[in-house]
């Protein structure tokens, strides 16, 4: 909203800098955006909030300034006419839609163009000169907040209808546009057919032009949730419907008109015939309690009851003093007060949000505990930091192309969710996996020229399982290129370095069994359990998606980290350290080469028990000396018991005893 | 001189020559067995004693002695030269060019937005907040209708949503948290609820479809307007420093009342004007207020008996402001460059 600081000056009398208002202003809440110097002249731009409909005018901003200032508020006098005959009837057959309607009759006006300080002061605002009718209807309009039209009353037949539009109805609009409108929209008709859409635009018949004699000027309330609706739907905003939708002051409705038909008769000549008004219920406004003692309690304030007074006083509202409950009744225009609270805040408003004490409340206090998925999440990230990994947050959206990828994951049907109304259509659908948008992450990162990356993701996947939109939290984890490496030396884009960073992240305890997922590598894809339970899956990106793709060799892990509690990241209750000395004993299996190591491993822990306390597979070769179809497991063991010194005598026992198993997979103990 | 001494002399003169001109370890312990090994050439003139003269034995035997002795002195002393020759080549041989550059090691880093986050909820952890967290899909009602936006109301306009359903759809903000902690919780509470939220806006430097916010709310019994200023003063002097002056005016917001927005001065040029803080000096961090009686109500909560506050703000914007960030979409963007400096 534009306002000229000298036509602000027609309704206050006020001499403080325009710098200052600005400011009072903007704390008041009406944050003037812009104030630029427009010859001696200043012009606010003002943001008005979308509760206060009453500041789209001059007069809604002297108000305020009105108040903020104590400056009194000056009104122009209603004009009285002397009235000949002639005029144009009124029906109004949806008054839910529209409470009030005036229509005025003027003859024999001659349109022409606007006077100088006219057409200035409408250009300083922003709005076009057309001719001194029409500029005289938005003068008013940026004066008082009251949109006005005025029709080329010869072009109407007899009376005015006002009345919801039939279905398919159409209309050319002033700006030559055909507008298609249907039961949901308020029309201005004339007994044949609409000549304007309510509150928002006239019709192009009966615009008021250079030929025009005789107008009809109409001054009206409709009700805003209508106007806003048919607006939007016809994506039609104008000057009018925005101060409609918004919600104009119903007191004002023929008031404004009077002043027009003033400033009509000065500017275009022509004489005031009938006017004809629709008014069926009076609109008062409500008393609201005001309680002193609990407004200076939830503000923190301690103001005496004058100031409070003298506040409300200012904005022209009225107050029923008693002793602790007030009653007090804003102005018409201030249908944004409903509530006790508002009121409240119209007294902080007025003497500033700055008058109000900085305090702490202090009865919270203490230790104060975040949720376990907060905690589980930042342990996550801490772990994979110190293993290297560094940490992304993507977009929820993916490219839909990637919409199934990696659903095998889910054992029961589940769908992705998309979006009814994307912004681009192969935007349209919410990552199911992470893996999904990692993927998306990798391809951006190898166009970019990015060969060696390491990364992980915690953030939320969404899918719909029947009738249940679900949101859960996963960890992904991409790894491509060098991880480690210098000039003679190179780990990196290896299956088993994202899997060591998920057995160290998870301590050893998940267990990898072989899968089949489309868009991985078919034997290098494994799910991932936990006590039991699918957890998540690991795998090398299949290479012939990673050439369509065109990146290089990639692994991909995603894990439902929902399934960890956060007591399994947390240390408990510790152990005392063994210091019984420990015993290396390595030993070598040759195993048939379908055999898989964790079931050699199984065997392993099995025969040894709990003096296992570590062990580590260092070697494992196939060819020379080993049996076709064999393979050579090296494990070294590190064995101590917990409450005794081992003897070699035992361990051996033990070894022999491994011997034997070992013969059950087909496997035997490789003497050195 | 007997012939028996000036062939030792003479063997001396030879095995100190050879011990004198050896090169290397190995051919010193070749000499050491010549001369002084089992079947050495000393051990034989031992032997041969026999066949001296009996009156010459002991002064021949002694001299053979002290032979020996010299000699084993000579080789050992040579044998120490020699390591430490080999021993200064061999490390001469290992020498490196420490120019080179080390072993490149991957460093963990955390995304910006995590970073942000972990420093407010410290905060606010201080003064006595806990996290909670909401849902990204969430329905019409806990969206706009329980926080006092009908369908028809202009804040509507400001935050147009992606529908997953007619009555779904991503939430707009991350005030739904509000009515889900009241449901749920009774007063009091302290809560900041940071989340993604998604507005159907089209990407800009200023504005992402995707982006983030970190919602507040604290209510109880006599929470006062100047608590919540207290409040978010004391956030904004831990977040950006002691010397940021704070602003707090009117604002309007449909499920506070009153409302607010909380500024600080800019940072970049000290309030005296520039690009960033648009020549006003002040940079608008939040929007916050008193919590709107009829949302407590729609939360349970009874407006005469509890009164709360309650704050969001821009969890991108925050990031921007710290690390002078001037493009919101570089954080979902994840460029390794731009993540490689945090």
């Amino acid at each position: 909203m534009k306002i000229l600081y000298s036509w602000l000056k027609d309704f206050v009398d006020i001499d403080v800098p325009c710098e200052e208002i600005a400011r009072r202003l903007t704390m008041a809440g009406l944050e003037v955006e812009e104030l630029e110097t427009v010859g001696n002249d200043y012009l606010m731009d003002i943001s008005i909030p979308a509760n206060r409909g009453d500041c789209h005018s001059i007069l809604g901003i002297a108000r305020e300034v009105s108040a903020l200032f104590d400056v009194p508020l000056k009104l122009p006098i209603r004009p009285e006419f002397k009235e000949i005959e002639e005029g144009l009837g009124v029906e109004v057959l949806s008054p839910e839609l529209c409470p009030r309607y005036t229509l005025r009759f003027i003859k024999g006006v001659k349109v022409g163009p606007s006077p100088g300080w006219l057409k200035n002061r409408l250009e300083a605002v922003g709005i076009r000169s057309i001719n001194n009718v029409v500029d005289v209807t938005n003068y008013v309009m940026w004066m008082l907040g009251q949109p006005l039209h005025a029709f080329d009353a010869d072009k109407i037949s007899s009376r005015i209808i006002v009345r919801r539009a039939y279905n398919g109805e159409e209309i050319v609009t002033l700006d030559g546009e055909t507008r298609r409108l249907t039961t949901n929209d308020l029309v201005i008709a004339d007994e044949r057919h609409p000549i304007a859409i309510a509150g928002v635009m006239g019709g192009e018949e009966s615009e008021v032009s250079f030929f025009t004699k005789n107008i009809a000027l109409e001054s009206a309330c409709f009700d805003h949730i209508s106007v806003r609706g048919t607006s939007k739907s016809l994506g039609l905003r104008t000057e009018a419907s925005i101060r409609f939708e918004k919600g104009v002051d119903i007191s004002i409705t023929k008031y404004a008109s009077d002043i027009a038909v003033e400033m009509i008769l000065k500017l275009c000549g022509g004489e005031v015939g009938r006017i004809s008004e629709f008014y069926p219920v009076r609109y008062e406004p409500v008393a609201i309690r005001f309680r002193p003692e609990r407004f200076n309690k939830r503000m923190g304030l301690k103001l005496s009851l004058e100031e409070m007074e003298s506040v409300f006083v200012r904005l022209g509202f009225k107050v029923d003093k008693n002793a602790d409950t007030w009653h007090v009744t804003p102005i018409s225009s201030r249908r944004d007060i409903s509530l006790e609270e508002d009121l409240y805040e119209e007294i902080v408003r007025i003497i500033g949000y700055d008058k109000i004490p900085s305090t702490l409340h202090e009865r919270i206090t203490g230790v104060v505990s975040l949720p376990p998925e907060w905690e589980r999440r930042k342990i996550i990230r801490r772990r994979l930091n110190s293993l290297g990994f560094s940490e992304v947050i993507t977009s929820s959206f993916i490219p839909v192309q990637f919409n199934s990828y990696f659903g095998e994951f889910y054992q029961d049907p589940v769908e992705s969710v998309k979006v009814i109304n994307p912004l681009r259509e192969e935007e349209s659908v919410l990552r199911m996996l992470l893996s999904q948008a990692l993927l998306t992450l990798s391809i951006n990162n190898t166009r970019w020229g990015y060969d060696d990356f390491s990364l992980f993701e915690i953030g939320k996947v969404f899918f719909k399982r029947g009738e249940d939109y679900i949101e859960k939290e996963h960890l992904g984890i991409v790894q491509t290129g060098r991880f480690i490496y210098s000039w003679d030396k190179e780990i990196g884009a290896d299956f088993f370095l994202v899997k060591g960073v998920l057995e160290s992240l998870f301590n050893n305890n998940l267990s990898f069994i072989p899968a089949y997922y489309s868009a991985l590598h078919p034997g290098r894809a494994a799910n991932i359990f936990y006590k039991g339970e699918m957890v998540g899956f690991i795998g090398e990106l299949h290479p012939d998606m990673a050439k369509a793709l065109k990146l290089p060799r990639i692994y991909l892990a995603e894990i439902d980290i929902e399934k960890f509690p956060l007591e399994f990241f947390k240390t408990g209750l510790v152990r005392e350290p063994n210091r019984l000395p420990r015993l290396k004993r390595d030993v070598a299996v040759v195993v048939p080469e379908k055999v898989h190591s964790t079931k050699v491993i199984g065997i392993i822990r099995e025969v040894f028990g709990d003096i296992l306390e570590r062990y580590e597979l260092f070697d494992l070769y196939k060819g020379p000396n080993i049996p076709e179809g064999m393979v050579n497991l090296g494990f070294s063991l590190d064995l101590r018991a917990k409450d005794r010194t081992l003897t070699q005598e035992e361990v051996e026992e033990r070894v022999k005893y491994l011997k034997d198993r070992l013969t059950d997979i087909g496997g035997r103990l490789r003497e050195w | 001189m007997s012939p028996m001494e000036i062939e030792l002399n003479s063997i001396r003169l030879e095995a100190l020559r050879e011990v004198s001109n050896v090169e290397n370890l190995e051919a010193l312990r070749e000499l050491e067995i010549k001369y002084l090994g089992r079947k050495g050439l000393i051990n034989q003139l031992l032997k041969g004693l026999k066949d001296v003269p009996l009156e010459e034995r002991p002064e021949v035997g002694r001299l053979i002695n002290q032979l020996k002795l010299e000699l084993s002195r000579e080789i050992e002393t040579k044998r120490i030269l020699l390591e430490e020759r080999e021993k200064v080549k061999k490390l001469e041989e290992e020498r490196i060019d420490v120019t080179l550059p080390g072993v490149r090691l991957p460093r963990g880093r955390l995304h910006p937005l995590t970073l942000i986050i972990e420093r407010v909820e410290e905060i606010f952890k201080g003064l006595g907040f806990t996290v909670v967290e909401g849902f990204e899909i969430e329905s019409d009602y806990y969206n706009f209708e329980a926080l006092n936006i009908p369908w028809y109301h202009p804040a509507r306009d400001s935050q147009d949503s992606f529908y997953i359903t007619d009555k779904l759809l991503l939430r707009t903000q991350t005030s739904p948290v509000q009515i889900r902690v009241m449901e749920k919780t009774r007063p009091p509470f302290k809560i900041i609820a940071p989340g993604r939220v998604y507005r159907r806006d089209q990407p800009t430097a200023r504005h992402s479809p995707v982006f983030h916010q970190i919602e507040g709310m604290a209510v109880d019994r006599d929470i006062t307007f100047a608590d919540l200023k207290g409040t978010l003063d004391a956030f904004a002097h831990a977040l950006f420093g002691e010397d940021v002056s704070t602003r707090f005016r009117a604002d309007y917001f449909p499920f506070t009342e009153p409302s607010g927005e909380f500024a600080i001065s800019c940072i970049f040029c000290k309030g005296k004007g520039c690009s960033v803080c648009s020549y006003s000096g002040w940079i608008e961090i939040l929007g916050c207020g008193m919590v709107h009686p009829k949302v407590l109500e729609v939360g349970g909560i009874d407006p005469e008996e509890y009164s709360g506050f309650a704050f969001g703000m821009g969890w991108d914007r925050l990031a921007m402001l710290l690390y002078g960030v001037n493009d919101i979409r570089f954080f979902l963007e994840n460029h390794p460059e731009f993540l490689a400096q945090f």
